[in-house]
Order: C-alpha cells, then structure tokens, then sequence
C-alpha cells in the first residue's frame, strides 16, 4: 500500500476494525513513514479530545419545562381514554333502552301505537353499531334479531331475571322507565351524534372480529386523518394473556395497521 | 422482573396515559438524549425544545415502539431525527451560531464561519470550544456522525439504528469525516487558510 491508501484506512484502523493482513501491512508503513505516522497521530489525538468533551448538565428550567409537557400530554391522554369509556358505556346502555323502549312501547300503549316494523329497524341499526365495542356482550356473529315480539321476550328476560351480566346503572333504568325516559333520550342523541371517527372504528371492530381488544385512545392528527391505538389481547403460547399495543392509521376510508 | 419486564411495564402505564411511568422510563436516557440535542443544535434554549418535542412525540407514538431495537436507542433516534428537522427548518437563518456563545459570560465574540483570524484561534487550540467550532465547520453529515461515535460514544450498531442506515455507510461516513476534520483542524492552526474556500474531499 501507498501513502494514500494507508492514510485511507487510517480511522478504520484506529478503530480496529481492519482486517489482521491489513493491520499488519499499516503498521510496518507507519514504522518508515513519518509522514503517516504524524497523521496518524494527529487523528488519534483528535478523537480523544472529542471524545473527552465534557457532557453538559441540562438547566433546571428545561427539566421542568419536559416533565410540565409530559404531565399535560399524560393528562391528555387519560382524557381521551375516560371518553372512550364513557362512549363505549353509552353504547351498552343504548342497547338496553332502546330495548326497554321496545319492550314499554309493546306492554303499555298495545298494539293501536306499536309499529313493529320501524321499531325493528331502529333497534337493528342499534344493535349493529354498538355491537363492535360493547366488548363481546353482543357477538358479531349472532344474527340481529328482526322480530319484535323476539326482542321485546329477550329484553324482558334480561331485566325481569337479571341473567345477564349486567352493570347495576343499567338494571335500575330498567325497573324505572318512566322516570328516567328525558334523560334516557338524551343519552341516546349522545350516543347517535356521529363521530367523525366512528367509521374506522367500525372498520377496527370489522377487522378484529372475534378478537379481544380495547380503543385506548384516538386522536385526529391531520384534518380527516386518525391515529387509532388500542391493545389487543393474545393468548401466548404458556396460556397467558398478553395485551400488545397496535395503532392504526385512518384516512380516505381505509384503515391500515402501523408497523 | 428482568429490566426488560419492567420496561414493558413502564410502556404498558405510560400508555395508559400515566405520566410518571413515561418519565421514568426516560430517566436513564434523559441526559444523553439533553447532550445529542446540545451538540447537534449548539445552544441550550434548542436543545431544550427539541428535547420535549421528542419525549411528546414519543409519548404520543410509545405503541408504535415495536421493541425492533433498544427503547433507549429508539429514543436517540427520536431525539436525532427532530434535531435535523429543526435544522432545517434553521436553515433560512444566517448562521451566526458560535460555540463561544456556550460560555456567554467569558466570550461575546461571535464566529461567522471562517472569518476568524488564525490567531484568535490559536489561542483556543486547546480549548474543547476550539474542537467544537472546528466540528461545526464540517458539512452535518459528518458533524452528526462524530457526534454520535466520538461524542457520544454510540457503537457502530447504534449509530446505523439511530440513522437507520446500514454499518457500511457508518464506517465509510466515519472514515471522511475523521479526514476532514483533521484537515479543518490543521488547516486553521497552520495556515489560517479559512475553511470556506476549501473543497470538501470526494472520497465517496
């Protein structure tokens, strides 16, 4: 090797990361040459000086300012998770009503008021959104029911036994219609109001069907585009279950998983 | 609990939205993280910022942390790409950055580029702020690279996880940035050529 060729693999070398031949070959060139002994020498001593550049101490004013950011962004997203619950607990309770309207509508007003058909309608499209995140208690795969006098027999055995497993908020709605009807109407346009990210999500519970997961939190980054985090639940090999951490992009319709 | 356990826990509350898990999961990587957004931003008011731009977009992407390296390294690489960003975005401005500005009480002397005289430098040869004033004559490829390897201290691995390229183009970058700067190094303490006019080697 020549003088530009050894001067070539010179940090290499200082980094020892040239093949055994080679540094062998550098080192009997630099046992003649002064001229690359000096540069070696002089990137050698260069390193070390930046290598012994003293770290600098972060300002307390900007440790404060981050962990003031951090505590806001924390907050932000309990937040949004707190929304997500309250909507997912709306939904549950809209089954049940709308159940319940069903079932008051059926019992009290007889047939001269009882539409079976629209009624049958509004409880299918009810049962069919909030099916995907009431986690299960309405599995995708059972069929709507179509027939009012079906739904009407199965709300009434819901709330007359309390055979479901269901949270006690909703089983006194269930024994006090009367009194709660404003409030129950209410809740139902809360639910109803359509969220702009209602479509993915549809498209998540479409894509995860069967699967166990919770909507952890989502957020419109761009105009119309939604990142979607949520955790789903596996069953490992051992038989434990491991909840693992998935966002999802949402934009132009189309849900995609982000690796 | 293997460190790994409770780091995945730490992710796990963090992603609850619990602040206090999120910021100890930084703790051991806080300073480092400080000092890369220091040396590649030179100031203390942007690396400041930069540093909670990165730990509020790592907090809103922690699912997006698929464990593909290390959590801290996934972090740097955060840290350096916000950095870059930033800039960038810096570029319009006239650079009048000096690394005399670190010490704003001993200096008031500002450094554009290469105008100083090769006295003035002289006289901080053995200075670290000569070191880094000659580091920041370099083009930021190479500047970022001394950064990470030398500065730093990042293994070659790290270095192509954090820039997301591969060892070869580590080395090979490592290799003409040692060149160069041992050039602009000389260059100013021997013959105050100035470091503008100097074309940059293409040993590519």
């Amino acid at each position: 090797m020549n003088c530009e060729q050894i001067k070539e693999h010179l940090p290499l070398y200082l980094e020892g990361l040239t093949e055994e031949a080679e540094t062998r070959m550098i080192e009997e060139h630099l046992d003649q040459c002064s001229s690359c002994h000096k540069e070696m020498e002089e990137m050698e001593a260069l390193q070390q000086k930046l290598m012994s550049l003293p770290s600098v101490a972060m300002p307390e004013e900007a440790k404060a300012r981050v962990s003031e950011a951090i505590k806001e962004e924390g907050k932000r997203i309990r937040e949004r998770r707190k929304k997500n619950r309250i909507l997912r607990f709306s939904s549950l309770a809209a089954v049940l009503i709308l159940g319940l309207f069903s079932l008051v509508m059926g019992s009290q007003m007889g047939d001269l008021f009882y539409q079976p058909e629209k009624a049958a309608e509004t409880d299918g499209v009810m049962m069919k959104k909030a099916a995907p995140e009431s986690e299960g208690e309405a599995p995708a795969e059972e069929p709507i029911p179509l027939d009012p006098a079906a739904l009407t027999l199965q709300d009434m055995g819901a709330g007359g036994e309390g055979n479901m497993d269901l949270p006690a908020p909703e089983v006194r709605m269930m024994t006090t219609p009367e009194q709660d009807e404003t409030a129950q109407e209410e809740t139902i346009m809360t639910v109803l109001s359509p969220q702009p990210v209602d479509p993915y999500l549809d498209l998540l519970a479409e894509e995860l069907a069967g699967q166990e997961y919770e909507v952890l939190n989502w957020e419109e980054t761009e105009p119309e585009v939604f990142l979607i985090q949520i955790e789903l639940t596996e069953i490992t090999e051992s038989g434990e279950s491991d909840r693992i951490p998935v966002s999802y992009l949402g934009q132009e319709g189309k849900l995609c998983r982000i690796e | 609990m293997t460190p790994r356990d409770a780091e995945n826990e730490l992710i796990r509350k963090a992603l609850m939205g619990d602040d206090e898990s999120f910021e100890a999961l930084l703790f051991s990587c806080r300073t480092k993280a400080y000092n890369l957004a220091f040396r590649y931003l030179k100031n203390h008011e942007d690396a400041s910022d930069a540093l909670q731009e990165s730990f509020i977009k790592i907090y809103r992407n922690l699912a997006g942390f698929k464990g593909e390296s290390s959590f801290d390294t996934w972090v740097y690489r955060i840290v350096v790409n916000t950095c870059n960003d930033m800039i960038k975005k810096n570029k319009s401005r006239p650079d009048t950055e000096s690394i005399f500005k670190e010490n704003e009480e001993e200096y008031t002397l500002d450094i554009p580029d290469s105008s100083t005289s090769p006295e003035q430098v002289l006289i901080h040869k053995e200075d670290g702020e000569y070191i880094i004033w000659c580091l920041n004559q370099l083009p930021e490829e190479h500047r970022e690279i001394l950064i990470l390897r030398d500065i730093q201290g990042f293994h070659y691995e790290e270095i192509s996880q954090i820039l997301n390229c591969g060892i070869g183009t580590v080395k090979s970058r490592i290799s003409r940035a040692r060149h160069r700067f041992r050039e602009i190094y000389h260059d100013q303490v021997s013959g105050g050529k100035g470091t503008k006019g100097v074309p940059i080697p293409s040993k590519s």
